[in-house]
């Protein structure tokens, strides 16, 4: 029974990782096309006019970049000080409600969130940090970020109660307190997970969609400051879908898709090589 | 009394009956997607005929009229919703049946707080290609302009751009918005704000503006008097199954004309 569990375990997971190579590699077939083609570098600049034919792409690869590096930071900020703040309080009522509340907050879908924004953090950033400022890169980066405490907040919260179950005897012994148990030990000891939980919330930031489809503008310009509008890979595809099959349009959609893809595959491997680099040498 | 009343009644109910009669012995379903100005008052109707006959399911989703297009000529849904008329290849493509059913205006408008009453075509085009950047360069206090515009397969960005902008260039700087409601709401919510919306669904959350000093609605539209509208188009492609051709026909009837023309729509039948 137990060997036949393991088998299915197997197969799904053989299954899983067959389906996103095979994403990729459709992908990549697809856009075997647009790399025949001999304007081919038109798509790797800063311009995207469909009425002169420049489909430059590069414009929504830093807006997906930007906002979601944004994002992170935001969501780092907050994530690590409510982990921390619930692990240093367990059993507070206080930190039991903030639990509850990161888990309801994981329930949550983003377009709620996207709308939601719309009607209260759109017109309190107009009218109390930037007069006259509209849908922007900060707008969408700090509703972004939102979604990204969950995951981030979890995933430390859960790793510092793993060291503590790990660790928390031996400590005993050395007579530490709960305070610099968790800041001498737990948290020094927790840099290789916190770090895989900051790529898989970026993975998650680059992917999303609607909050930055309906916060971020979706402007064709270069952003000069937070409060600019930006375009990410992802709401650039939302956008371009509608136009023609045959067209030049829809067919940089596999090219924006294939390095989204790309990037998240990039990050992942970059957080492979820094962790053994880091954290096992 | 009681009794005038009662053959008010019954009368009206043969003659609600007679436009939805058609759908009697029908069942199925009906999948429709596209622009998003038909949607609020195609809602209406798809309440009546489910109301009618629990048989029949209409679904009605939004996307913009490009995706709508592209969808029907795919067969992946039933009807299509524009709001421009499909281009030659298009219709060639998709095999495209067109079915005109009322005429839309397109509104510029501002937040409500905002004291723009007016523009000129060359203002408008200025604002739009970026060259006016400040509220105060049309005599209105400082305030920076905040550009909307809709994707590029939306019906409303295209008819406005060649039937208002006279084809001038829309900055890169505007922001893009994804459907006619999106765009009512960041309004009402952005003082600086000036877009473009279906006339159908302005209402008292945003400031319609006029052009050349005419203001849109029903009737500078029907002079002509106002020249930025379009058609809005049911589209099928081939013969529309049975269901399809009920649902066009009921939009088209007395009591569909009744629905669009309250959503501020003028209903025709062509």
């Amino acid at each position: 029974m137990n060997n036949l569990f393991f088998k299915a375990l197997y197969i799904i997971t053989f299954i899983s990782s067959a389906l996103v190579f095979s994403i990729f590699f459709i992908l990549a077939y697809l856009c075997f096309d647009l790399f025949s083609l001999n304007d081919f570098s038109n798509f790797f600049s800063f311009t995207w006019n469909v009425q002169e034919e420049k489909y430059g792409i590069l414009l929504a690869l830093f807006g997906s970049f930007f906002i979601s590096f944004i994002a992170v930071v935001l969501a780092f900020i907050f994530s690590f000080s409510l982990s921390s703040l619930i692990y240093l309080n367990e059993q507070n009522i206080i930190s039991i409600f903030l639990e509850k509340t990161i888990l309801l907050m994981a329930a949550v879908p983003t377009v709620i969130y996207a709308f939601a924004a719309l009607f209260t953090f759109f017109p309190f950033i107009s009218s109390n940090i930037k007069e006259g400022a509209s849908l922007s890169i900060l707008l969408a980066s700090l509703v972004l970020s939102l979604i990204l405490i969950p995951t981030m907040s979890l995933i430390f919260l859960n790793t510092f109660r793993l060291k503590k179950r790990r660790f928390e005897k031996t400590c005993l012994t050395l007579a530490l307190s709960h305070d610099e148990f968790f800041f001498k030990f737990i948290l020094r000891n927790s840099s290789s997970e916190i770090l895989s939980g900051i790529i898989l919330s970026s993975a998650r930031a680059l992917g999303d969609t609607m909050i930055v489809l309906m916060l971020a503008g979706n402007a064709l310009s270069f952003p000069e400051s937070l409060f600019d509008s930006g375009r990410s890979l992802s709401s650039h595809i939302a956008l371009i879908f509608a136009n023609d099959y045959e067209s030049m349009a829809f067919k940089a959609i596999f090219l924006c898709a294939f390095l989204l893809l790309c990037s998240n595959f990039v990050l992942l491997l970059s957080i492979k090589y820094i962790k053994r680099r880091i954290f096992i040498v | 009394m009681t009794k005038l009343l009662s053959i008010l009644i019954i009368a009206s109910t043969f003659i609600y009956a007679s436009d939805l009669s058609s759908f009697k012995d029908l069942k199925g379903s009906l999948n429709i997607a596209g622009g998003t100005a038909h949607i609020k008052c195609e809602k209406e109707a798809i309440k009546n005929i489910m109301r009618f006959n629990k048989n029949i399911n209409i679904t009605i989703a939004g996307g913009g009229s490009g995706l709508g297009i592209k969808q029907v000529s795919s067969q992946l849904i039933d009807l299509a919703n524009s709001g421009r008329k499909p281009s030659v290849s298009e219709i060639k493509k998709g095999d495209l049946k067109l079915f005109r059913f009322a005429i839309d205006g397109i509104a510029i408008i501002v937040n409500k707080e905002n004291k723009l009453n007016n523009l000129s075509t060359k203002d408008l085009q200025d604002m739009f290609s970026g060259k006016i950047t400040n509220f105060k360069d049309l005599g209105l206090d400082e305030a920076k302009i905040n550009l909307y515009t809709r994707d590029e397969s939306s019906a409303t960005r295209k008819v406005f751009w060649k039937k208002a902008l006279n084809k001038s260039s829309i900055s890169p700087k505007a922001r893009v918005v994804s459907s006619n409601a999106t765009m009512k709401t960041i309004v009402s919510n952005d003082k600086n704000a000036i877009g473009i919306v279906s006339l159908g669904l302005v209402d008292s959350s945003v400031k319609v503006i006029s052009l050349n000093n005419i203001f849109p609605s029903v009737d500078t539209i029907n002079n002509s008097s106002y020249k930025v509208a379009r058609g809005l188009y049911l589209l099928s492609s081939g013969k529309p199954s049975s269901l399809a051709s009920a649902y066009i026909s009921y939009l088209r009837s007395n009591e569909g004309s009744k629905i669009v023309n309250k959503y501020g729509f003028i209903a025709v039948n062509e």
